[in-house]
């Protein structure tokens, strides 16, 4: 319903509801607000927007809603006196220095004086207290002699965050900011979002970046290359260099919001230890520093060599999901066609494979159904192997959001997530135990008969078979293999199924497991039977890990398919691609990525190129990798900082960060977005892409984009090749902050929020598949009898390599690994809190130091891998999913040992 | 006239009085009327199971407007309109009832005699009116330092639940409501009913910005009515009685009784059930009541309804005490609860001590309160010292002026509405002492420089 009304003598139309600011906001009439944030609930306090309406008192207009035919006033000599009035009065409140003010220029105080016209303070303040700046934190400093109470930093981080860190304090004058129970910020539970500094309209909580700078020469938007959340960033820039960076207001993904790792962790950028030269090892086994000629001329022949004498076989790329669409483009093309050979693969292999396969056989594409917005429109969130809190922090903070507005949640997890807190159900279950659980979802829903039958019979097939498979696989048995108790299963199943619109999301939790393609099947199966297909709020959707590992499997590097999965057994796809590419592909699929280590052990893999991946420290059974990599004859890591994969190599090529090239992302919901060069690669440079044409050209090919290549370019030929982003161009993407939803097929198509829409799944119907049990590859025994499971943590990304290097690590919670263990375990262990302890598995054994806590269950103990010394990966599990070769990184069998303690400890 | 002295109090309490009819401290003198067994003796609960028995819901809401009764928290509101205000009884949505026992208005101590002695008046009162609205629980809130009245209240509400009286399904037919009790932590601003709800719901009191309205978005976003304790204990009587007989006591416009409190320099302090309509003179004065000025002595001022309602001379002693009558002279019936000032005491002291504690209380959101709260104090404070200057009087009336009808919650009003009063009725003594700093001043500065002007 629409409601018609007269600002200033303007007539505006608006939504019934709407307050009065926003309407006047949408009509292009600004009135001066302190407490107001678009983004935050009313709250009515500064009382600076009050108007004039006929026939009322006056009103504060950010939370009195519009009435058919109000006649409103936001400007007259009353206002302003009342106006000018509530600005003396916050002035007589707030220090006098704004020369010297890191606000000066961008403060609202500011404005709104200048526009009221305050002059004269009356009420000048004698008595002002000296109150010392909260400086604990390594981001934001926090000065409330500056605070005029507005609360937006507390509200933005209960209403946005969903952390509920800070709250106002006092009264009258006294009023301020408190963290926590009166904490430094740095040790009050603050997951350093950035949030409230962004609020502040004063510099009362401010990024040290703007401190230290001012304000910046200029402002770049380009997308985070931390996780696939892909929030929408504006690097403000001084000097040339990154001074700090905020999240865009208008980012799709994000809407103005970030984390601690997109908004503060860049300093790795500009770490002195990053590598500055292409690195040969010499016969001695050290590597020396040589000329990029040097090193392109030496990578061109060695690799030709290798092509010449063993044929295109003995070549495998593993190209990177850290980097953009164009490198992982023209990383595929020069595979295909310079090296001849299909062998490539992306790290994608070691953590989704499993949902796009499955995604893939029952749907038709291997995306995600649905879109981050969704979960704002959900009734019913199913959360199962994902800890989103920590390791999509944007997207955590969003479903916190929906759940604390009434969206119901159940969580399903061997840890007690932060977001388990919030859930109706949480399911504790034991690791490798997903597809347990999930059939038995399934059966309690066939069972009752809570399935959907007109969906069932319209839109899906082979569901008769299906379900006469699964009818055994009760809450019972399920609670025998995976500790759930059955009657909350049951629970379960019927809150998801009785829910109007219900979304499941996953992790890495259900992938990264031996049965990861099964369980991602069972979920489908359970979106599917419920009807939760193809409309807004519902849907089948992982969760990506890295930021760009969705775009590296789009655009081709896999060795099974080229850019859009066209297979490249499909004689179709591989004509479109010998006409543009003017080279015959073999019809035979390449290596995957754990076939490259065994062929490289067998001594079939001759050469290797691998892309900004830690391959010997991020995979699992790390001793195998680095025997495979030690067996070839020639390998080249392209990197930004030296690690444990480029020890290996014979050839280290500096690699350039996100901010220093540009092309374009894929973020987990099919979002393409721009990453744009904000700052100009310091010297000694080559961004990832210009290095593969420059060898190319030494190799006499040209990749056909120009040297250095142009991504614009190369995006054109990827649109061409692709039919589901036929639409996709540079020049659509180039508003800050724009993006395209791929299926985007056409110049015209707005792109795709919601695939499978009205249930015309793309591979025409939708697919039942029967899931039988089948378990991890090791369950703890009387050796090894505990589980162990890894994920990640907020503050770091992967193997640390970035976040490590930035002040993040002066936050107590991210300064080191930590194995967490259950109390009762640990105290029939006789493990103390912060004691040393060994955690040995079949295949190695590391040392840690214990946490005692209780967010796992006893049997189970939980580590990460952001931290190399510790080398988590050493314990895992070489067992892999049967279809698609992921890793089981999150089921291995453990036994713990307490070190031995000093005596009189 | 007989009056019973209750040793946890500082002042007696007297009931019941002569020359009208009480209902509310009818039976406050009765030894063991907190108990559930003695409280049933002399009727409680009666009137609710006759209503249970007899009356819709409907009837209940009509019979409380008819009797005109109006709030008894401070701003007097119709109690039976504020109850049509919520959504239709077929509203699926849970729906409740705040009770407002934060009583914390300086003067005012009526509640706390009511919970004391009376409880299940309270819990009676609240059964009706959670059956007239189809509320689903009842929160009570009072106010952290009454302790023992929680205490007594808590036990009342366990009794009243092992007897059947709250819970679901009560007597059998088919209504059924929860009462909860939730203590506050000191704040005064909890007593104004958004605050009240954010408190009960655990967060910090600050006032939500109207609209919308707790009818509308209450308690836990559901829609909600506020109420005070004594109003709720008059809705007993009116249902047992009928409306006819409520509306011959009081006046028109402000029917009822309602109970005054009367502190400060009389020789009687003390909480009296008196009908509305009586006269500030003779409760201030009467040997029934106030009993006159204390050590007599004179008169300067008296405050009519609570500190915000402040600082009238004695020529206003004849104003009756109702609603209409005191808003017309400016100020407010508020709480009924009238301060007296005898000849010796300071306005600009009194003005001082009240702005001080309006800044103290005021929660800090709006710019105006915050502010302006600390201002009025800081300048009455300045004129108190003797180092007011001449232009304090109007920047105190601009602050006032700026301070009223802006703000989210009353509280800012509040905390002007003395200080203006004091200035019209008392402007001289302002004047006084800030001549008085001059002339201290002038002679210091004379003595060194020569001359100041
Ligand atoms: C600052 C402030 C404090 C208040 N304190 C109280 C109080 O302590 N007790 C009370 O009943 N009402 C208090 N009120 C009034 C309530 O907001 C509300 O009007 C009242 O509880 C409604 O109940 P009634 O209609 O039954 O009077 C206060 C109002 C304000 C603005
Ligand atoms: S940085 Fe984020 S989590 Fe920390 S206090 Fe600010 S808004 Fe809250
Ligand atoms: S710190 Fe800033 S945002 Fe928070 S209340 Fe103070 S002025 Fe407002
Ligand atoms: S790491 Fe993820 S959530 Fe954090 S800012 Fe980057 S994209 Fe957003
Ligand atoms: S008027 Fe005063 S007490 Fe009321 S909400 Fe505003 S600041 Fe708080
Ligand atoms: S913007 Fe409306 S009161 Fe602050």
């Amino acid at each position: 319903m629409s409601v018609t009304l007269r600002i200033d003598g303007t007539e505006v139309e608006v939504e019934a509801g709407t307050s009065i600011l926003s309407a006047a906001r949408a009509a292009g009439i600004r009135i001066p607000t302190l407490c107001d944030s678009p983004r935050l609930k009313p709250y009515g306090a500064c009382r600076l927007c009050m108007v004039e309406v006929e026939g009322s008192a006056p009103v504060a207009s950010c939370h009195t809603p519009v009435r058919e035919g109000m006649e409103v006033r936001t400007r007259t000599p009353f206002l302003r006196r009342l106006r000018r009035n509530v600005v003396e009065l916050v002035v007589s409140d707030h220090p006098l220095d704004c020369l010297g003010c890191p606000a000066n220029g961008a403060c609202e105080l500011q404005t709104v004086a200048a526009e009221t016209g305050f002059r004269e303070l009356r009420f000048p303040s004698p008595e002002r207290g000296e109150r010392a700046a909260d400086a604990s934190h390594p981001f934001l400093v926090l000065d409330m002699e500056k605070c005029i109470a507005c609360a937006r930093c507390v509200r933005v981080c209960d209403e946005v965050q969903g952390s509920f860190v800070l709250a106002m304090e006092g009264r009258g004058f006294g009023m301020r900011v408190l963290a926590g129970d009166d904490a430094p910020l740095s040790e009050a539970g603050c997951t350093s979002c950035g949030a409230c500094a962004l609020e502040c309209p004063v510099a009362a909580i401010m990024d040290r970046g703007r401190i230290e700078h001012g304000t910046a020469d200029r402002v770049v938007a380009t997308t985070c290359a931390y996780c696939a959340v892909g929030c929408s960033l504006d690097v403000h820039v001084a000097d040339d260099r990154v001074a700090w960076i905020e999240p865009r207001s208008n980012g799709s993904a994000n809407g103005g919001h970030a984390c601690v790792k997109g908004r503060f962790a860049h300093g790795f950028a500009r770490s002195r230890d990053r590598l500055r030269a292409p690195l040969r090892k010499g016969g001695d086994g050290t590597f020396h520093e040589i000329t990029w000629e040097e090193a392109l001329d030496f990578a061109a022949a060695r690799l030709t060599e290798i092509r010449d004498r063993h044929g295109p076989g003995a070549f495998a790329a593993i190209s990177s999901s850290r980097c953009t669409n164009e490198e992982n483009y023209l990383m595929q093309k020069f595979t295909r066609t310079v090296m001849g050979t299909n062998s490539i693969d992306n790290c994608s292999r070691v953590c989704h494979s499993p949902s796009a396969f499955a995604l893939g056989k029952a749907l038709g594409t291997g995306a995600g159904t649905n879109s981050f917005e969704d979960i704002d429109r959900t009734d019913c969130i199913l959360l199962i192997g994902a800890n989103p809190t920590e390791a999509h922090p944007v997207f955590g903070a969003r479903i916190k959001r929906a759940v604390l507005a009434g969206a119901r949640l159940l969580v399903l997890d061997p840890r007690r997530i932060e977001l388990a807190k919030y859930a109706d159900l949480h399911l504790q279950l034991d690791p490798g135990s997903n597809v347990a659980v999930v059939n038995a979802l399934q059966q309690v829903c066939l069972e009752e008969g809570l399935y959907d039958e007109a969906f069932v019979s319209s839109f899906t097939e082979g569901f008769e078979t299906y379900r006469e498979e699964m009818a055994s696989f009760t809450p019972e048995r399920a609670q025998e293999i995976s500790g759930v108790p059955a009657d909350d299963i049951r629970k379960a199943a019927r809150i998801y199924a009785s829910a109007e619109r219900a979304s499941i999301l996953w992790g890495l939790g259900v992938t990264e497991a031996a049965n990861g393609s099964l369980t991602v099947f069972g979920l489908i199966n359970l979106a599917l039977m419920t009807g939760n297909f193809g409309k807004p709020g519902t849907g089948a959707n992982p969760i990506r890990g890295q930021n760009n590992v969705q775009g590296a499997s789009d655009v081709g590097a896999l060795p099974n398919v080229f850019s859009d999965y066209r297979p490249v057994a499909d004689a179709a796809a591989r004509e479109d691609h010998r006409r543009i590419w003017g080279v015959e592909i073999p019809e035979d699929p390449g290596l995957t990525i754990p076939k490259m280590f065994e062929a490289a052990l067998e001594g079939r893999l001759k050469g290797m190129w691998i892309t900004a991946e830690d391959v010997a420290q991020s995979d699992p059974n790390t001793g195998h990798v680095v025997a495979a990599l030690d067996s070839l004859d020639f390998l080249i890591v392209q990197e930004i900082f030296m690690n444990e994969t480029a020890k290996h190599a014979d050839l280290v090529l500096p690699g350039a960060t996100f901010l220093e090239k540009d092309g374009t992302f894929v973020n987990s919901d099919r979002r393409i977005q721009r990453v744009r060069r904000v700052v100009p690669p310091l010297k000694g440079y080559l961004p990832d892409g210009d290095i593969v044409q420059e060898v190319a050209l030494r190799m006499g090919a040209d990749l056909g984009f120009g040297t250095p290549p142009d991504p614009a370019k190369v995006m054109e030929e990827i649109s061409r090749l692709s039919p589901n982003w036929g639409g996709v161009s540079y020049e659509r993407l180039e508003r800050p902050g724009a993006f395209l939803q791929w299926p985007c097929r056409s110049p015209e198509d707005p792109g795709t929020s919601i695939v499978h829409k009205g249930g015309r799944f793309l591979r025409g119907k939708g697919l039942f598949h029967p899931t039988p049990w089948k378990g991890p590859a090791e369950t703890p025994d009387e050796e090894y009898p505990f589980f162990l499971t890894t994920g990640r943590q907020l503050f770091h990304y992967n193997v640390g390599t970035m976040t490590r290097r930035t002040p993040v690590v002066e936050l107590a919670a991210a300064s080191r690994e930590r194995l967490r263990i259950h109390p009762v375990d640990a105290e029939r262990l006789g493990v103390r809190n912060g004691e040393r302890v060994r955690v040995l598995s079949r295949r190695g054994e590391v040392e840690v130091e214990a946490e005692v806590e209780g967010s796992v269950k006893p049997g189970t103990v939980f580590m990460t891998f952001h931290f190399p010394e510790t080398r988590t990966n050493l314990l895992l599990s070489s067992a892999a999913d049967e279809f698609t070769g992921c890793p089981e990184y999150k089921v291995s069998a453990v036994r713990i040992e307490a070190c031995a303690r000093k005596a009189g400890e | 006239m007989s009056g019973a002295t209750d040793p946890a109090y500082a002042w007696p309490l007297r009931t019941p009085h002569p020359g009208h009819e009480t209902y509310l401290f009818d039976r406050i003198g009765i030894e063991g009327m907190a108990d559930l067994e003695t409280a049933r003796a002399h009727g409680a609960y009666e009137t609710f199971e006759r209503v249970l028995e007899e009356m819709e819901p409907s009837e209940v809401t009509a019979a409380v407007k008819d009797s005109g009764l109006r709030g008894r928290g401070g701003a007097g509101f119709p109690c039976g309109l504020k109850w049509t205000f919520m959504p239709p009884l077929d509203d699926p949505r849970p729906r409740f009832l705040a009770v407002n026992a934060d009583e914390s208005e300086p003067g005012t101590c009526k509640d706390r005699v009511l919970i004391r002695r009376h409880p299940h008046l309270l819990l009676e009162g609240i059964l009706c009116a959670s059956y007239a609205m189809g509320i689903t629980a009842a929160h009570i809130f009072i106010r952290g330092e009454y302790v023992e009245e929680a205490r007594v209240l808590q036990r009342a509400i366990d009794e009243a639940y092992a007897a059947g009286w709250i819970g679901a399904d009560i007597r059998g037919k088919g209504f059924g409501v929860d009462i909860h009790l939730t203590r506050g932590a000191g704040a005064y601003i909890c007593g104004e009913e958004t605050a009240l709800m954010e408190a009960t719901e655990g967060k910090r009191g600050h006032p939500r910005p109207k609209p919308p309205f707790p009818a509308a978005v209450g308690l836990w976003g559901k829609p909600t009515t506020v109420n005070n304790v004594e109003t709720l204990c008059n809705v007993p009587a009116i249902l047992a009685k009928g409306v006819a007989w409520y509306r011959r006591i009081g006046t028109q416009a402000s029917p009822g009784n309602v109970l005054a409190g009367i502190s400060g320099h009389v020789a009687r302090p003390g909480v009296y059930e008196v009908p509305l309509g009586i006269t500030m003179r003779r409760l201030i004065e009467d040997e029934a009541f106030g009993g006159g000025v204390r050590n007599g002595k004179g008169l300067k001022a008296f405050i009519p309804g609570g500190s915000s309602s402040g600082f009238l001379p004695p020529s206003e002693l004849d104003v009756p005490l109702t609603h209409d009558d005191l808003k017309e002279k400016g100020t407010m019936l508020g709480t009924a609860s009238v301060i007296v000032l005898d000849e010796d005491a300071s306005i600009v002291r009194a003005t001082r001590i009240i702005a001080d504690f309006y800044h103290d209380e005021s929660c800090g959101q709006c710019s105006q309160c915050r502010e302006g709260t600390g201002w009025l104090a800081r300048i009455l404070a300045r004129i108190e010292r003797g180092a007011g200057r001449p232009e304090d009087l109007d920047i105190l009336l601009e602050a006032c002026a700026n301070m009223k009808g802006k703000t989210i919650c009353v509280l800012s009003d509040a905390a002007a509405w003395p200080v203006e009063l004091a200035l019209r009725h008392f402007r001289g003594e302002f004047e006084e002492a800030i001549d008085r700093a001059r002339t201290v001043v002038g002679v210091a500065a004379g003595s060194g420089e020569g001359s100041a002007s």
